[in-house]
């Protein structure tokens, strides 16, 4: 392949294992000069890898790359893949605070005097200011970082790929946290890089978005390439198929939804909060498991955030089993509240610290005296209880968290909660990151939980999950709630449509 | 009445922040100890205030240098620079001092040094016998001990010389006099009392057999008192100390400690502080070498302490 | 005005008065003696600061700093008592060694990935015992501190005019690392380190190299100090130093570079050691008991760091409000 053939990047039979399941199995992929290429496909589909491999973040076990004309070696690197002209606009931000927006985009190159190892501060100001203006974007070369809002940053960050004179820019969900205006503003940039003859890999997961400015698509699923879309093939409706691709059998893919006449446990109306939630109303009952669907970025973890009350909202007013409720923590736990947070190494669990303390900690209430004393033999009762209920392996209580699988860190997470008086449990992303069978043993528990009467609400970004376990699903977008499944039979494609804003064939 | 007292004030003022042209009439001596918190020091401080007591015309003041060699020559720089008249220096260290006290000197400040001399000539050192001193102790204890047996040393901090010229003495006095006499140990206790309870428990256990101990002062004598006692080998052990503190005078009378090489630290400061005034006055000039005043020793014991007079002791 | 502009301008406000205060309240204060010497304190300070300013840019911190000056004090005495070489070359070999004790310190950060905070204690602890063991002796084995009278190490001692090489050295020395803070790639790379160390990564920066360096000079820094320490004292001590840290942390957090990394700079740290030396200075003047000197300064890092927190805080909250009511202007505009 010569450095005037048409296309600027081919990947041919990619394989890749993380030392177990195949994450990507043979997929090929390539991408033309001056193309905006969208690659989509479920969680777990493969795309991340697939970035990582091609920018050198980690290596291939097989297949070939090639860029402009260059065959690329296995052992790839980060810094290898910048000088060849890749650039990864990254989703939390990589750019250093207390720094000018010149300094940021000349960061290691930044001008010199000449024969002097002193950097032309004057000269480098100048030079970024004329990129801006090229550009027409609303910036100063000496704004520093931290006073520009999250679109201006990630601007700075694509100035940053162009001074390394990228011919292919990677954008990974770079909408997830700009507003409507800013995406705006961002595709217009993505068009001008394209006309600059700049590649730019898309992914989102945001169908309206892909259908707008992809000239083509590949659709991954389960780490094998599905197809390749051209310009002409392009629809949402027909992304969405490809993406869940399988042709599910009827009870794979059709769940019932159930109606629960359970007693209202917790109702939320008109609940607002600037930015981030807009009039959300919504019930759920006693024995009832209530699904939240909906994009990362949708506004359902910091609904659960809020109902929870780890953090404060606008207005609107919760009313939990028939009084008055402003949220608080400590509140909430009294109350029978439980939450596994979405992040369980970070909000969840103490890895250094035994099954026992880490159940022990959120029933302090239950093994203490009214002196504050702990009694050492309650604390073991209750962990070993959370053990058997939940089957946490090994059923050793003072082993560390830590060193527990994750599936098993999860259960932890869960037993803290299990052993209380529950009346309503919030999980959000209740599998992520453990294997198939714990899954299996997690969806057993929320069931059995359910049964028991305690009112569930589920949030999670995994369609089968979701439509497997809910009773009901709500299906928030931008902060609200854009459609309810309440009754009769929903589809996985039913649920990433309303998420994606799809209605009937086209977008909203 | 007032007006003669607001007259006194601003004269007083005057003749402070006129420094030099009143140097003739007024003077200041300062003084600057390793550290102002133990009874040597304060006795020194107690012999200088004695001497100049019935001298108006002389303001005495004392520093702290926390037994930091870098911090005693920040503080005499600041004496030098304030303008002081005399400073009566008890060295941290020989060497470390000597470029100050040199400094001192060559501004015509007279330095009289306590205990430890510099490397350089100045005006007079006051010192105890030191070497002399811990001869003498090691003559005392290898007489009671009949010529023979085992015996440790608690010592001063490294580089701290007059802990090393007693323990220097002492074993001269041994090598030479008693060869069949053993040093089983010796270590470091840092001057004080707490460590000198902690090395001479290690003493004891190591050692079944132990006759005697000298601690270069009399605090870590009497640290190494409490050790022995607790032991219960208190009666079986010869503890000398050095300095002759009151404390320590109080505990040979009762029969804890031995003994110990007493120095009338009262008399030291009043004569060096004598020295200072001397000079200043001119009744006294300043020789080409350090002149080196000694203070004798005294071999305080059970037998001889009652000779030590009430307003002796410190 | 920046916050740290005003922050530094509030610290030069505040050594203005004390100095003014101090000139009425002790007439010795204000002669060219007494400031000359005043400087020479700060500078043996200063310069170890220099270097501990950027090890706290990167987020770091070096312990070791007060081991590096008795170690460095010991190693010239040895080559003056048991060899005949000159100064001028046995101190640059000295000054090499501050420097690979900092090579050793990055090197064991950056390779093990081990805390800073250990690493550096572990090389003080060992420093420490090292320079006992390297301490002279005299024949019966007792530590000796030896009288230098090598004209040329004491040189360093002396002065040029009325102000002393050790003060001209820490002027030049912080110009010259300023400069090299904020005109040099490799000054960036200091800050882009402490303040995010993944995007440095990301975006090229060799952070291991750049921490290594940093400590490097740390030990240089330290090393430097010590020279001029023994010069000024004519010997060397084996505890030379040792306890000297919270001197030089409290200039380097009084100037205003935070423990987080990322920001800070050297005129900061100068004048946190002017503040720090004056205070000092002031204490012995007005006839305090020095007792008071550790709580003073520790109550001057309590002040001035909740004040920065206090301060930025604030900051931040008026940041958003404009933030906010520019947005609700735009959407009306809309």
């Amino acid at each position: 392949m010569s450095a005037n053939s048409p296309l600027l990047l081919e990947c041919k039979g990619i394989d890749k294992n993380y030392n177990g399941p195949m994450v990507l199995a043979n997929v090929d992929f390539s991408l033309k000069r001056g193309e905006i290429h969208s690659l989509v496909g479920e969680n777990g589909a493969g795309k991340s890898t697939l970035i990582k491999i091609i920018t050198g973040v980690t290596n291939r076990n097989a297949g070939s790359i090639v860029f402009e004309g260059q065959s690329v070696p296995v052992e790839h690197n980060k810094i290898a893949s910048e000088r060849l002209g890749i650039a990864v606009i990254y989703q939390e931000l990589s750019l250093i605070h207390g720094m000018s927006v010149a300094q940021n985009i000349f960061l290691t190159k930044e001008p010199l005097f000449a024969g002097l190892p002193i950097i032309d501060i004057n000269k480098m100001n100048r030079l970024a200011q004329e990129m801006i203006d090229k550009y027409g974007f609303d910036l100063r070369a000496t704004d520093i970082i931290d006073k520009l809002p999250i679109a201006q940053r990630q601007t700075v960050e694509i100035l940053k790929a162009l001074s390394n004179k990228a011919s292919l820019m990677i954008m990974d969900e770079p909408t997830s946290s700009l507003t409507s205006t800013e995406s705006a503003q961002l595709f217009k940039i993505i068009r001008l890089l394209k006309s600059e003859g700049i590649t730019v890999v898309y992914i989102s997961h945001r169908m309206e978005e892909v259908f707008d400015l992809s000239d083509r698509v590949t659709v991954l699923r389960d780490g094998k390439l599905v197809t390749v879309l051209e310009k002409e093939q392009i629809s949402p409706a027909e992304i969405i198929r490809l993406m869940i691709g399988r042709a599910l059998s009827e009870d794979e893919s059709r769940h019932r939804m159930v109606k629960k006449e359970g007693e209202v446990v917790l109702e939320v109306e008109h609940l607002c909060c600037e930015g981030k939630l807009k009039d959300i109303s919504f019930k759920v009952r006693q024995g009832e498991v209530l699904g939240f669907g909906g994009l990362v970025g949708s506004g359902r973890t910091e609904l659960m955030r809020a109902i929870y009350g780890i953090d404060g909202f606008d207005s609107g007013r919760l009313t939990y089993l028939g009084k008055n409720y402003v949220p608080s923590v400590e509140k909430s736990i009294a109350g029978g509240y439980g939450f596994v947070p979405e992040e369980r190494r970070l909000q969840g669990i103490m890895g250094g610290i035994s099954i026992v303390g880490n159940i022990g900690v959120a029933n302090l209430d239950a093994i203490s005296n009214s002196a504050g004393f702990v009694s050492g033999t309650k604390e073991r009762e209750k962990a070993d209880k959370a053990i058997s209920l939940l089957k946490v392996k090994p059923a050793n209580p003072d082993v560390l968290v830590g060193n527990l699988s994750g599936g098993n860190q999860q259960k932890v997470v869960v037993g803290k909660w299990l052993i209380r008086d529950l009346k309503l449990l919030i999980v959000d992303e209740p599998t992520v990151g453990i294997d198939i069978g714990a899954k299996e043993e997690m969806y057993q528990t929320i069931e059995r939980l359910a049964c028991e009467g305690v009112a569930v609400i589920v949030v999670s970004s995994d369609l089968p999950e979701l439509t497997r376990l809910s009773d009901r699903i709500i299906v928030l977008r931008k902060g609200q709630i854009i459609k309810e499944f309440a009754e009769g039979v929903v589809t996985e494609e039913d649920v990433l449509r309303a998420a994606s804003g799809i209605v009937e064939g086209g977008t909203q | 009445m007032a007006k003669t007292k607001l007259m006194a004030m601003l004269t007083a003022l005057l003749v402070t922040a006129s420094g030099v042209a009143t140097a003739q009439t007024s003077y200041k001596i300062g003084y600057l100890p390793s550290t102002v918190g133990q009874a040597l020091t304060q006795a020194w401080r107690v012999g200088i205030e004695n001497a100049l007591k019935d001298k108006k015309n002389v303001t005495m003041q004392s520093l702290d240098a926390q037994m930091k060699a870098e911090i005693q020559v920040t503080m005499m720089d600041d004496f030098i620079n304030q303008g002081y008249n005399a400073i009566i220096l008890q060295p941290i260290d020989a060497a470390a001092l000597t470029a100050s006290v040199k400094k001192a000197e060559s501004k015509g400040i007279p330095v009289i040094t306590l205990n430890t001399d510099t490397m350089l000539p100045h005006a007079a050192c006051v010192t105890m016998d030191d070497t002399g001193a811990g001869y003498m102790v090691a003559e005392n204890v290898g007489k009671s001990l009949g010529g023979k047996g085992n015996v440790a040393i608690l010592q001063s901090p490294p580089g701290a010389q007059a802990g090393v010229e007693r323990e220097k003495g002492f074993r001269a006095a041994l090598a030479k006099q008693y060869p069949n006499i053993k040093i089983v140990g010796a270590q470091n206790a840092q001057w004080n009392k707490d460590k000198g309870i902690e090395i001479m428990n290690s003493f004891l256990q190591v050692n079944k057999e132990l006759d005697a101990v000298f601690a270069v002062n009399d605090n870590m004598a009497e640290g190494a008192m409490i050790a022995a006692e607790s032991a219960g080998r208190l009666g079986q052990i010869k503890i000398w100390g050095f300095n002759g503190q009151k404390s320590t005078l109080a505990l040979i009378e009762q029969g804890k400690i031995t003994g110990t090489a007493y120095t009338n630290a009262y008399n030291q400061g009043g004569m060096a502080a004598k020295y200072a005034m001397d000079l200043l006055t001119g009744a006294k000039k300043k020789g080409a070498a350090t002149e080196i005043i000694k203070v004798p020793p005294f071999a305080a014991t059970k037998d001889t302490v009652a000779q030590i007079k009430a307003e002796d002791r410190w | 005005m920046s916050v740290s502009a005003i922050r530094r301008l509030i610290l030069v406000g505040l050594l203005i008065s004390i100095g003014a205060a101090l000139s009425i309240a002790s007439p010795s204060f204000l002669t060219l003696d007494n400031l000359m010497t005043l400087l020479q304190e700060a500078s043996l300070t200063g310069i170890v600061a220099i270097g501990f300013t950027l090890v706290l840019i990167t987020a770091g911190i070096d312990m070791s700093i007060g081991a590096v000056i008795a170690i460095t004090s010991m190693v010239c005495v040895n080559f003056i008592s048991y060899t005949h070489l000159p100064a001028y070359v046995f101190i640059p070999i000295a000054l090499a060694g501050g420097c690979l004790i900092g090579w050793v310190n990055g090197f064991f950060i950056t390779y093990f990935k081990l805390p800073e905070f250990i690493v550096t204690l572990a090389t003080r602890g060992i420093l420490a015992g090292l320079a006992l063991i390297a301490a002279v002796k005299d024949d019966q084995g007792f530590v000796k501190n030896v009288f230098i009278q090598d004209e040329v190490f004491l040189s360093f001692g002396e002065t040029v005019g009325p102000v002393y090489i050790v003060t001209i050295v820490f002027f030049v020395l912080a110009f010259a690392t300023q400069l090299f803070l904020k005109r040099t790639r490799a000054g960036t790379n200091v800050y882009a380190t402490g303040a995010n160390p993944t995007a440095s990564r990301l975006s090229g920066i060799n952070t291991d190299r750049t921490l290594i360096g940093v400590y490097m000079f740390s030990g240089f820094c330290a090393a430097l100090a010590s020279i001029f320490l023994s010069a000024r004292m004519m010997t060397a001590m084996p505890d030379f130093g040792i306890g000297s840290e919270m001197d030089v942390i409290a200039s380097v957090v009084i100037g205003g570079t935070p423990f987080t990394g990322g920001v800070g700079d050297i005129w900061g740290t100068v004048i946190g050691t002017l503040f720090l030396a004056l205070i000092k200075n002031g204490i012995l003047k007005l006839g305090l008991s020095p007792y008071i000197q550790p709580i003073v300064i520790g109550g001057i890092i309590v002040v001035t760091v909740i004040a920065d927190v206090w301060y930025k805080g604030f900051a931040e909250k008026r940041a958003t409000r404009i933030a906010r009511q520019k947005q609700a202007l735009a959407k009306e505009g809309v």
